[in-house]
Formats: C-alpha cells, sequence, structure tokens
C-alpha cells in the first residue's frame, strides 16, 4: 500500500472511532446537570395537598445526612420539592406564627417556623442541619440569637454552630461560608456563577473544573475552584481614606492552571465599630447607573473601579443587555493590565452571547492574546481554562 | 424535531432534554476527537450547556446538527488554546467497525502512532487537520468553524500535513530498523 493510501485508511480509521459509550445514568446525571444549569425546576407553583405530604415522607426519610454521591445536580429537584413542601407545611397547616417539627436530611427534628412575612422561613440552625435553599423563599437561620438570611438557591448544611459556619452546594459549587462580622447572606445563580454576597467572611471553596473570582472579601480556594464572587453586603459603610484595606483579597492556595486567575480589587473598609447610620439613602442603583459609574470611572482612569462596577453590574443584573456590553467592555479594559482575564472575559463573551454584537471582537480579542508572540513559542497568556462554563 | 426545538427554544425542560440527548452522540464523538478524556468530558458538559443557553438564539438557517458541531468545536478549540490540552486517545478508544479500514492493519498501535503525532502539533494545526483531513470539511468550512480566514486553514494545514507525514515516514523508518 502506498504511503498516501495508507495514512488516509488511517485517517479514515481515526474519523471511524467511537468515544466509550456513556452509561445511561452518566447520560442522565450530565443531562440532568446541563438542564439544571440552564432551565432550573420551577417549584413555585403551590401543592400543599395529601399527595405532596406523602411525597415529602417518601422523599425526607431515605434521605442520608452526607452521602457520596457527586454534588452534580441529581438531587436538586427532589429536596427543592421537599423544600417547598416543609415551607407549604408550615405555611398552611400552622398559619404564619406557629411552630412545627419536621424532619431534615440528618433524620434530626427540625425547627421550623414562619415569620410573618409569608415568603420568610425562619429556621433555628442545629449543627448536621440541611436543607434545599429555593430561590424566592428566603430563610433566616437562626444561630442562638444571631439570624443569618439566605436568600438565593442550593443545599445549605450547618457545620457549626459558634462562629457560625454552614457549607453550601449549589451544583459543582462547594463552599464553607462563615461571616466575619454579622451580615446577611445572598446566595445568587447567575449565568455562569453562584453569586455569594455577605458581610465580611471566610470563605473556602471546594470544587473542580471551574473558574472563580473574588470581587471582594476573602477566600481559601483549592484548585480549580468553582467560581465564586464575594461581594460585601453594605457599601454605605463610611470609609477613612487612610485606612488600611482590612480584607486581604488573595488566594490561599495555588490555583490550578485551568482556572481563571482572581482579579481581587481590594476595597478599604471602616475600622471595626465606627460604623454610622449614611444621612441619607442613595438612590437605588440600576444596571444604566452601574454602567455609568463604570464609563465615569474608565474616563478618570479608575480601571479597578470601572471593573468592581462592571463585575457589580454583570453580577446584580446578568439579564440585563448591558451585561452584555459590561462583558466586553471588561475584556477591553484588561486588555492591557490583565490579559488573562481579558481572554477569560472574552471567552465568557462568546460562550454566553453567540449572537451578541460583539462576538467578532471578542473573539479577536482572545486569539490575540492566546496566539504566541513572533519568535516565542508560549502563548501570550498563560493557560486558562473557559470560565463558569460548568458550572 | 422542529417542533421539540421550537419547545425548547420556549424553555420546556423535556423538550430541551430530548433536543440536548438527540445531540449529545455527536457532540462527544466530536469532542473526544479534539480534547483528551478526562477533560473531554467536562467540555462535553460545556458545550451541552452552550447549545441548551444558546438555543432560543437558534434560527434554523441549519441543521441543528451542525449548529451544535460548530458550538463543539470552537469550545473545544478554546480549550485547547487555552490549557494546550494533548490530543484524546484514551486506551478503550475502539474503532467502531473492524471491518473498515481500520482493519487493514494494527489499528490500535497505527492509531496510537497517529495520536501521539498529533500530540505534537499546535492546537491550531490540530484543529485544522483533524476538521479537513479527518472529518472532511472543506477549507472555508474550516475557516468558518474556527474563525480564522481561509489563507491561514491552508497555510496550518500544509504544515501539519508536512509533520505529519514526516513523523508517519520517521516511525516507518525506526519500525523498519527495529525489524532487522
Amino acid at each position: 500500500m502506498s504511503e498516501a493510501r495508507e495514512l488516509q485508511a488511517l485517517l479514515r480509521a481515526y474519523a471511524e472511532a467511537e468515544p466509550p459509550p456513556l452509561s445511561p445514568e452518566a447520560e442522565d446525571r450530565l443531562i440532568t446537570s446541563v438542564l439544571d444549569e440552564v432551565l432550573p425546576v420551577d417549584v413555585g407553583a403551590a401543592q400543599a395537598d395529601d399527595d405532596l405530604l406523602a411525597s415529602v415522607l417518601d422523599e425526607v426519610l431515605p434521605l442520608a445526612p452526607d452521602d457520596d454521591e457527586p454534588i452534580v445536580a441529581p438531587r436538586a429537584g427532589a429536596n427543592r420539592s421537599l423544600w417547598w413542601a416543609l415551607a407549604a407545611l408550615a405555611l398552611l397547616t400552622f398559619g404564619t406564627t406557629a411552630r412545627l417539627s419536621a424532619l431534615h436530611d440528618t433524620g434530626a427534628p427540625l425547627a421550623l417556623s414562619a415569620a410573618t412575612d409569608p415568603n420568610l422561613i425562619v429556621l433555628e440552625a442545629q449543627i448536621g442541619m440541611r436543607f434545599q435553599l429555593v430561590q424566592g423563599r428566603p430563610v433566616d437561620l437562626d444561630f442562638q440569637g444571631r439570624r443569618v438570611h439566605l436568600e438565593g438557591e442550593g443545599a445549605v448544611q450547618v457545620t457549626a454552630m459558634e462562629p457560625p459556619e454552614i457549607v453550601l452546594e449549589q451544583g459543582e459549587l462547594n463552599a464553607s461560608w462563615s461571616p466575619v462580622r454579622p451580615g446577611p447572606l445572598r446566595v445568587r445563580h447567575a449565568n455562569d456563577a453562584v453569586d455569594v454576597h455577605s458581610g465580611t467572611s471566610r470563605v473556602a471553596v471546594k470544587g473542580e473544573h471551574l473558574a472563580w473570582q473574588i470581587v471582594e472579601g476573602q477566600a481559601d480556594a483549592a484548585p480549580g475552584a468553582p467560581k465564586l464572587r464575594v461581594h460585601r453586603h453594605a457599601p454605605t459603610e463610611p470609609r477613612s481614606p487612610d485606612a488600611e484595606p482590612r480584607v486581604r483579597l488573595e488566594p490561599a492556595a495555588p490555583v490550578a492552571p485551568e482556572a481563571v486567575a482572581p482579579t481581587p480589587t481590594a476595597e478599604g473598609t471602616a475600622d471595626e465599630g465606627t460604623e454610622a447610620p449614611p444621612a441619607a439613602l442613595p438612590p437605588a442603583p440600576t444596571a444604566e447607573s452601574m454602567y455609568r459609574d463604570a464609563e465615569l470611572a474608565i474616563a478618570s482612569g479608575d480601571i479597578t473601579a470601572a471593573s468592581r462596577s462592571l463585575d457589580t453590574l454583570r453580577a446584580e443584573w446578568p439579564d440585563s443587555p448591558t451585561a452584555e456590553v459590561a462583558l466586553i467592555e471588561l475584556a477591553r479594559l484588561h486588555k492591557q493590565d490583565d490579559p488573562r482575564r481579558a481572554v477569560a472575559d472574552a471567552l465568557a463573551y462568546q460562550v454566553l452571547y453567540p449572537d451578541g454584537r460583539f462576538y467578532d471582537e471578542a473573539a479577536r480579542l482572545a486569539e490575540e492574546l492566546t496566539t504566541p508572540r513572533q519568535g516565542t513559542s508560549a502563548p501570550r497568556v498563560v493557560p486558562l481554562r473557559l470560565p463558569g462554563l460548568h458550572r | 424535531m422542529t417542533d421539540t426545538i421550537a419547545k425548547a427554544q420556549a424553555g420546556d425542560r423535556a423538550a430541551m432534554n430530548a433536543v440536548l440527548r438527540e445531540q449529545l452522540p455527536g457532540i462527544r464523538r466530536r469532542v473526544h476527537r479534539y480534547v483528551r478524556p478526562p477533560a473531554s468530558d467536562d467540555v462535553v458538559q460545556d458545550v451541552l450547556i452552550a447549545v441548551a443557553r444558546g438555543l432560543p438564539s437558534f434560527r434554523g438557517d441549519c441543521s441543528l446538527s451542525s449548529w451544535c458541531t460548530r458550538i463543539a468545536v470552537r469550545t473545544s478549540f478554546h480549550y485547547l488554546r487555552s490549557t494546550q490540552n494533548i490530543i484524546p486517545f484514551p486506551e478503550d478508544f475502539e474503532p467502531v467497525d473492524q471491518t473498515s479500514a481500520a482493519a487493514r492493519f494494527d489499528a490500535r498501535d497505527d492509531l496510537r502512532a497517529l495520536e501521539r503525532i498529533l500530540a505534537t502539533l499546535s492546537p491550531e494545526r490540530r484543529m485544522v487537520f483533524i476538521l479537513q483531513d479527518v472529518e472532511g470539511h472543506s477549507a472555508p468550512e474550516v475557516a468558518e468553524l474556527l474563525e480564522i480566514p481561509v489563507g491561514t486553514v491552508y497555510g496550518r494545514l500544509r504544515d501539519a500535513r508536512r509533520m505529519v507525514q514526516d513523523a508517519l515516514t520517521a516511525q516507518s523508518l525506526r519500525s523498519a530498523g527495529g525489524a532487522r
């Protein structure tokens, strides 16, 4: 056989080769995780009837406190309906102030009450308590009088009482969170990331494959940890211009090559104990006002502030049309000072907005920054993982 | 399938489930050609998420599988470029049809050899080579898939072919030497 024909046959064989088959279970897991990522189950419809109560018992009793199941999605639907059922049970059966005992994943009694706000559930924290946080169903977790407000989506497990510590799980995110100072904790699933808004906290992130990003706060991250944005919750604290940043913003562990390097934007805060309520509340920010802030910061050459505004815009209003512009603006902004971040943003843009107005620009930018310079073999930007595609 | 796509575009979870399952084998096949396990599984998931997120914007200008192919190629390409991941070739990567071309030679050894050779190519050359010479896309199609000029495709393909040919020749000489 001639060399050319031999090569042709070899290439045909290569084209005909199939990857190892996926088991039905693995396929189910994969598809479910994608669906949960993109189309979360709507559990908003009330179903507090006898069948539901029966299903609650069926769901609650077999659950183990800490099984070895992968965190990715499969149990989310069941836990969500469980949580909804417990909330509905509290509200419909016992009124808005009554208390009741139910079961949580550990099988131990769970004190649960409904507050005057019909949407708010109050839980007494107990070590080992585990429950599912559902979008639109905020929870006040009571640590012996110290309330932690939780909003968002994902599994929550209480791991310590003093100081309070909980573990958040959502998709592949697995982060333990412990407040340094009191403040609410809001967990929100925003496109490709989990946004965690909180007061000053320590956050340890576990997980693989995902990029992480600390906008503000402190995090201990395992290599290749999930994308996590930590925002201080109370931006209105007075700030001494000379005050040193009270929170160091850096990863405590090396980040895997595929993870996007964090670009913390440290912001100093007031000294402990000097807080005073602001004289007047500023108007509520909007996506547009946040973008204007970024534009002003760019105009004044304050890249850090501009980046922070754009990050906040994307985190707070991920579905806004301005969020698309913010993402490409971030890529442009960091092209010079942080090309690694610029590439991450450019790639994220291409994935999130395949038909976006700036798709070509994002592609060019990523291409330019990842193409080796003339005469070198190394790419201009060191290995980088597509940010947040897993979520 | 059109109705299913329309429902999936409207956010129907069951329809999206059906669409993703329908496209999964093709996406896996392609991604596994480009990206080495276990990262290939991650990239497959990335592609599925991108497909699910982007489906509302799918206008039907091409077939859904072509559209998914584009996403699979681009996502894999970006991944390869960003990580310098070497070419996939798991131990259990088997030719499907043993009576086909693969059966005419010791498929495993030769395919592994090809894999090793492809692994020495840059992601840019490798993708162009696989897309055109393995998958049979035309140069304009490759250019469109990778979003690069056609001239660049030709240049990279020429380089890749030369390198693959040189490597195969060198290996063949080594094998002949070893046999003596």
